[in-house]
Formats: structure tokens, sequence, C-alpha cells
């Protein structure tokens, strides 16, 4: 188990340092100055190449990326942002946890909808529920998140003052006015369905076939041979080896939606990951982009490698092949 | 003494004649004061009645966040509408609608500075009585402080490029003290004394730059910017969180006369621009500084009526949009292929991608709201002269290179001037490049491109601003250049020079000649629009000014209903 903690941790870093490099190379090939946009439109040439030496971007790429990694292992440091100086630390800092509040909430959201759905589905194959769940199902899939949150946006916001339209209160240590457990998750609400729908939709399918095909298995048919109850056979037997690719995914889609929930960070406002690393972007603020891709990055390993622990929680056969 | 009786008969007729006068006169005086206490109240009465004082406004600021809250280092137009209602400069530009929005008058100062005779110092008596919001007073010594900090080293201040005349600005910036102390910046008693290396016409327009504001001495040198500091305007910054939340409050110790109605301004930053408009017409926020989703504007004239009281506002801003011509490609070489490119592109198309109320057709550089400037009409306004263009192009026109941005409006605009000179016989490439990209490679003296579209907008209302920074031949350099068509032409360099150090009416008729000459006899651009600044208020607020030198509503004038 160690031998394989140590593989997979060296695959992390090396999966960490080509993300990092690749970021940092495509903005290179874009031909773009942030010293420029620093300096401002009426700079002269030579106040802007002072600025360029102030940000650090008249040295070569490789040098520019030397330096983001010994800062980054050796100060834990991310650099500062090009357009307002402000340390990326920071602004990951108070970027992650609305995001984590998206994600996470939202996480909760979609899988209090795609289990009991997808259950009761596949228990009752073509039946009016199982035809129901399926256009919930195609409706979710085909929608974009920004539809669907422009559209509850409207609705639930505008029209009928259900919810707030956009915007986003802290849980604790408010940062505005508005603060506190109520006034968050009421805020988080439109966004959580939102991100759930899409989600939901895939899990629901997901369980479904899943459960469908353990119902076919030989271990299944035993159990009820053996005269065990209808509920065992359901949550001992089909529900556990169902849910192990769900888990699995469940990890997967957590840690990607960490990097940032962009559709609906945007659309509601949210002052998350997503909604930061597109402004990096747009104003070609590269240590602000890199700040997030590497928390992203970080996450992605960290929950896969949760995620593989889980699995081995789960299906005890992993464990004994592990152990052989 | 003069002796009674003794006054002569024509002086006595003279004395009559005076009579008639002066009872006329005091009568004419009376009705005048008569009609201005009646104008005066009236203007009262309509300003307690509008102009109501209190509240929270509810802001947001889609799409964008401030780029810094310290002066020093605040650049972008959003920042400067901030900085507006919250900075003291010596002179700034009254809290007033155009044009009268856009000529100076002393603020920080008691009066208008002294100008010595070589134009080359400049001395302010600065207006007592004026507070910082911890109650500190402003001195002379704050100014001195605002020169002195944006020219250390460590601070990065973009201010460095305007202050270049000022006596050993630049010397400071390169010398790297930290503080840096500017030599021609000095402060003594209540004066501030400002000391040039040669006049410099644009000089109060440079001051009135946010830059400049006065500085509390507490407010240390920050390379990363402060973000709440004690400021003295009508407002001053109450707390700050980047890329979340801004709050103005009342300045408590201001007395200046300023107007200053709302009591807090309750900002979000970087929403959702449509999302936010939903929220403005809901009553939930009252205005978004960072703009209108494009497509929204027909629908909110449509809806809620356009200017005057109503909700939906649109006004011009001094900016101008063109298409730089390269004059150092063979493609606009010649005087004669950029007018012919004057007169075949289709204004009124160009100017309908920016959607309803966008702006206004132009030919010329300097935009209408800017001094000096006179319609002169050179270009065909109403759609392109294809013959005439056709006569001026011959059959020279063989490839063009056009370079863009990859936003809509940049993809349309090159769409349409590709296909207007496609009609005299251009073959045009467009080229595109992402967000501000697109000035870095047109900014690259030798980048193969012939034409680009291009915009600017004031930095200070002063044409200097345009026409200097835009198509001096003297400034060209291997890189990072601002004359995109990298016009140079010594004659015209030289006017250029000659108009800077005019001030006054000279100084605009110069540059207003310049830029009709310019336009008509070397056509290094073609314009096609002045864009607008379009508005849209909850219903809840009674009524804003829009500042016409800061391209933006003016937050002071702000009043609820």
């Amino acid at each position: 188990m160690l031998r394989y903690l140590v593989r997979r941790m060296l695959w992390a870093a090396v999966l960490f340092v080509a993300v990092t490099l690749v970021a940092y190379v495509l903005f290179f090939l874009i031909p773009n100055d942030p010293a420029r946009l620093v300096a401002g439109q009426a700079a002269t040439n030579a106040e802007i190449k002072r600025v360029e030496h102030f940000l650090g971007t008249d040295r070569p790429v490789y040098v520019q990326y030397a330096k983001f990694l010994d800062r980054l292992v050796i100060h834990q440091n991310l650099g500062y942002s090009f357009r307002n100086r402000e340390s990326v630390n920071s602004i990951v800092g108070n970027a992650a946890p609305v995001t984590a509040s998206l994600v996470i909430g939202g996480a909760i959201f979609w899988m209090l909808l795609a289990l009991p759905i997808g259950i009761l589905s596949a228990l009752r194959p073509r039946s009016l529920l199982d035809r129901a769940s399926m256009t919930f199902v195609l409706i979710g899939i085909s929608a974009h998140p920004i539809w669907i949150g422009l559209i509850f946006a409207y609705f639930f916001g505008f029209r009928w003052h259900i919810t707030p339209i956009t915007g986003y209160c802290d849980l604790i240590h408010p940062s505005t006015e508005c603060g506190g457990p109520v006034q968050w998750a009421y805020h988080m609400v439109l966004p959580w369905a939102t991100f759930a729908l899409v989600y939901a939709a895939l899990y629901v399918r997901m369980i479904r076939a899943n459960v469908l095909d353990t119902m076919n298995e030989d271990y299944v048919r035993t159990a009820r041979a053996k005269g065990a109850p209808e509920w065992l056979v359901h949550r001992s037997h089909i529900l556990r080896n169902a849910l192990i690719p769900v888990v699995t995914m469940l990890g997967m889609d957590i840690s990607l939606a960490l990097g940032g929930a962009v559709f609906t960070e945007t659309v509601f406002s949210l002052p998350g990951l997503g909604k930061t690393a597109i402004f990096g972007l747009t104003n070609n603020d590269i240590p602000i982009v890199e700040g997030v891709i590497v928390f992203a990055t970080l996450a992605i390993i960290v929950f896969n490698l949760v995620v593989d622990l889980l699995y081995a929680w789960i299906d005890p056969r992993i464990r004994l092949s592990g152990a052989a | 003494m003069r002796p009674a009786g003794g006054v002569p008969p024509a002086y006595d007729l003279e004395r009559s004649h005076m009579h008639r006068r002066l009872w006329l006169s005091v009568f004419m005086a009376a009705l005048g004061a008569l009609l201005l206490v009646v104008a005066g109240f009236a203007k009262a009465a309509t300003s307690s009645q509008a102009a109501k004082k209190g509240g929270t406004l509810r802001l947001n600021m889609s799409d964008t966040d401030l780029d810094f809250s310290d002066p020093s280092l605040s650049y972008y137009v959003i920042g400067w509408q901030v900085e507006y209602a919250t900075q003291i400069k010596l002179v700034n530009y009254p809290d007033k609608a155009a044009p009268a929005g856009s000529r100076l008058i002393p603020e920080g100062a008691a009066a208008m500075p002294i100008i010595s005779n070589n134009g080359k110092t400049y001395t302010f008596t600065i207006r007592k009585g004026l507070r910082f919001s911890d109650g500190t007073p402003v001195t002379a010594k704050n100014f001195k402080w605002a020169f002195d900090r944006s020219a250390t080293k460590a601070q990065q201040s973009p201010a460095t490029p305007f202050m270049d005349d000022v006596v050993g600005y630049t010397a400071a910036v390169d010398g790297g003290k930290n503080p840096a102390n500017v030599p021609g910046a000095i402060a003594r008693g209540n004066k501030f004394i400002l000391k040039l290396t040669h006049p410099d016409g644009g000089m109060l327009s440079k001051l009135a730059m946010p830059f400049f504001s006065a500085i509390s001495l507490k407010t240390k040198v920050d390379p990363h910017g402060v973000t709440v500091y004690p400021s003295a305007g009508p407002y001053y910054i109450k707390s700050y969180v980047r890329g979340r939340h801004l709050v103005l409050a009342r300045n408590k110790y201001y007395k200046g006369n300023r107007p200053r109605n709302i009591d807090t301004f309750d900002i979000d930053i970087n929403t959702d621009v449509d999302q936010s408009l939903l929220q403005v017409k809901s009553n939930q926020r009252d205005y978004d500084m960072g703009g209108l989703p494009p497509s929204a504007h027909a629908g909110l004239k449509q809806q809620y009526g356009l200017n005057g009281n109503h909700q939906y506002q649109v006004h011009p801003l001094v900016e101008t949009d063109y298409t730089a011509l390269n004059t150092s490609r063979p493609a606009f070489a010649s005087v004669k292929m950029r007018k012919a490119a004057n007169y075949a592109i289709d204004r009124p198309a160009m100017l309908r991608v920016r959607g309803a109320f966008g702006g206004v057709r132009t030919d010329q550089i300097l935009p209408p709201g800017m001094g000096g400037f006179k319609d002169v009409k050179a270009y065909p306004m109403k759609g392109a002269n294809v013959p005439k263009a056709k006569s001026l192009a011959g059959n020279s026109c063989k490839n063009v290179t056009m370079y863009t941005t990859t936003s809509p409006i940049g993809q349309n605009l090159a769409q349409v001037f590709k296909y207007n000179l496609t009609q005299i016989g251009c073959n045009v490439t467009i080229k595109n490049f992402v967000g501000g990209a697109i000035y870095t490679a047109m900014g690259t003296r030798g980048e193969p491109f012939d034409a680009g579209v291009a915009g600017w907008n004031q930095d200070y209302p002063d044409p200097y601003d345009f026409l200097n920074i835009l198509l001096d031949g003297n400034s060209i350099h291997a890189e990072n250049n601002n004359n995109l068509s990298y016009l140079n032409v010594p004659k015209v360099n030289k006017l250029l020079t000659a108009a800077n150090l005019k001030t006054g009416a000279a100084r605009y008729k110069a540059y207003g000649n310049l830029d009709v000459m310019i336009t008509k006899n070397y056509a290094p651009w073609a314009s096609y629009d002045n864009r607008n600044e379009r508005e849209f208020v909850s219903k809840r607020t009674g009524g804003y000014l829009f500042q016409p030198a800061n391209a933006s509503a003016d937050l002071n004038t702000f009043y609820l209903k």
C-alpha cells in the first residue's frame, strides 16, 4: 500500500509540473504584454520596459517558470496579480471557499436527486416514473448550465421574488454586510440547483444502469434463493455494488468542479475560482490563472487519491487483490 | 469738494442724463436680482424635490473591478469614477454636465494657479478648511506627497508618463529612492509650487488626474496599493474587498461645495451583466457601473424611454474609434490610398455594429467633446462613396492585412471594413487577437499589418492626449507604440510640439486646426465613431449627472426619490 501511495505521489508531482508548465507556455504563445496593461495606455516605451522589469516579464519564459516553482515550493507563495498586485494566495484563498460552497452543496443536491430517482427507475423499468425520470435526464443533459441559471434567476428571482437573482454571502466571517448561514444558503439555493441539475441527470442515468446491471448478477439471484428479504438484497447486494462506480465518479467530478464551476459562478456572480480564473484570463493575469490551476491540480490529485482509498474500503476485492 | 451751485449746465444735463441711466440701471439690477431670487427659489425647489439627501445607493460593477483603489495606481475609468467621488485635487472638473463639466476649476487650490511668465512655474495657494476623512487637515504637503509617492520607483505608478516635464520627476523615478523627493514639487507654507523643465499647456489637465490628489501623509508607499485610506473628497472608501465588495461613505469632515446626496454607496463587484440588469429592473440594485448587456439597449429605450427623467440614459464619450492605416507599409503608404479607404468605409454600417445608441459617426481624430474640435466632414458620413474611393485608389490596392479582436464587435467591424475595401479592389485578410493583445502586436514597429481596429478614450480632456500621444512621429519606438498608423511627418511633429506650448483658446485653436489638417491632408486613420456611454438606473433613483471629463456617471450627484 505504501509503495502504491509513493508511486501515486510521484505521478502527482509529474502531473503538477506538466500542467503548470503547459499553462505557462500557452500564455507566452499569446502575443501579449502585461506590462503594457500595467503601465497604462499613455506609457512610453521606457516606462513599459521598467514595468516589465518590475513584473519580471522581461526574463526568458524558463526563468520565469523556475522562479514560479521556486516561490511555490520553497515559500508556498503563488506570487502577485499583474493587474492589481494582490497576493494570489489571498485571491485563491478567498475564492476557494465560495467554489467549495457551490460544489459541495451542489453535490449533496444532485445526490439527493439522483439516488432515489435512479434507484426507483431501475427497480421499476419502463414505468411512468422511469419514463419521467428519463425525460428529466434528457433535459438536464441537453440544457446548458448558463441557460438553466438564467431561466432560474429570471423566474425564481426576477418574476416571483422567491430567491435573490444573484450574489453571494459568506457563510462565516462575512466580508460584507450580507453573511451568516441563513443568508448564505438563501443566496446559494439557485446556484446549487443549477449546478446540480446537469450532474443529477448524468448520475440518474448511471445509477439506473448500474442498479439494473447488478440486479441480474448471480450473487443477487443467490441471495434471493437463500431467502434474504428484498430490502436486504437491495441494500447489501445491489446498492453496495452498484454504487462503487458512483463513488469514483463523484470524487472525480467534485475535484474537477473545485477547479472552478465557471458557468454557474458566472451566472450567479459567485466570486469563486471559476470566475476568478476567467477574470485572470481576460486580463492576461498569468499569476492568477496559474494560482487557480495549481489549486485545481492539487484538488484533483488529492480527491483522486481519496477516492482510490475509499474504493478499496468499499470493495473488499480491491483490498484483497492489493494484499495478494 | 464740489462747489454748491457751481455746476455748469452741460454737466447738469449730463448729470440728469446720468440720473436716468442710474435709475434705469438700479431698476434693471433690481429686476435682475428679483429674477435671480425667483430662479434661486425655483432651483431650490427643484433640487429639494429632486436631490433628496441620504439613503444607500446599491450598485453593481459587472465583469470588472477597480484595478486599484490607491490613487497613485488607479488608472481605469471605473477607478477614476470612484476617485472622483473620494479625492480632492488642486484643480478639478465640476460636478456639471457638458460643457461646463469639462472646464477646470480650483478645488484643493483656493484659486487657479499663478503661472510665471515663462510658463514654467505654477504656484497654487491651498484652500483653507479642507480635511481628510480622518479629520487631519489638507495642506500643501499632501499634494507634494502625491508627487513624491507616485515618483517612488517601488510604487510603480502609471502616473510617471504624465509628469516628465516636472523638474527632477523622471530622475526621482530612476533614482529609486524610497520615498522619492521630486525637487520640482515644492510645499512651502500654504503654497504648492510646481516647477517645469519647459512650458506645458496641458499641465493643469494632468493635475486633475487622480494620481495627483491630496494624499494623507499616513498613506505610505505600498507597491501593492493601499485599499482603505483617508481621503479628502466628499466621500471616502469605507471598505474594499477586492473582487467582492466596495463601500463608499460620506466624509464627515468635507466642507467643500461639491454635491454629496447619498449617504453610502454599496457596490457589488464582478457581477454578471445580464443578471445585474434584472436586478436594476427589479430595483434590487440601482445602477451598474460595469455597463449593460450589448443587446439590451433597444429594448431598454422602448420600455423605459430615453434620457430626460427616464431610467435609460445615453451620454457621449470623449472617445474616437478608428481603423489605423499603417503608413509604414506599402498598402497605405500613399496619402491617396488612405483617403480612398476613408471614402470607401461605410461609417453607418460600422456604427451599427455597436448596437442601438452606440455612438455617433465621425471622420476626424478629435472627438466632438474635445476642446478645439471643428466638425469639417472631410469624408462621407452617410455611407461609402465608392466611385470617389475607386478614383483615388485606381488599381493600386492589392493585399491588405487587417488586425482585429476576437470580440463580436471586433469581428463585425473587420467584416464591414473588408467588404468596403473589397469594393475598391483590395484583397483583405483578417487576423484576430484576443483582447489587448492587438495593441501589443500593432504597437510593435515592423509588425506586418496594414490596418487595425483601435479606439482611444481621453486620459484627460486635452487634445494633446489624442494628437501628440497618437500621431507624433517623434515618439515612435521599436515597440509599445501608441502611434499605430506610424505617421511620421516632420511638419506635423513640429506643429504638434508647438501646439503643446500654447495655452487657453490659442491652444485649442491650434489643435483644432491640426486635427483638420491631419485628417484632410494625411488621413492616417479611417475614423468611424465616437462612442456613447449607455446607462440604466433603477426606478428608485431620482437622478444623477454624467461627468463628461471622467466619461462616467458622477456618483456625487446621485440621489434617491
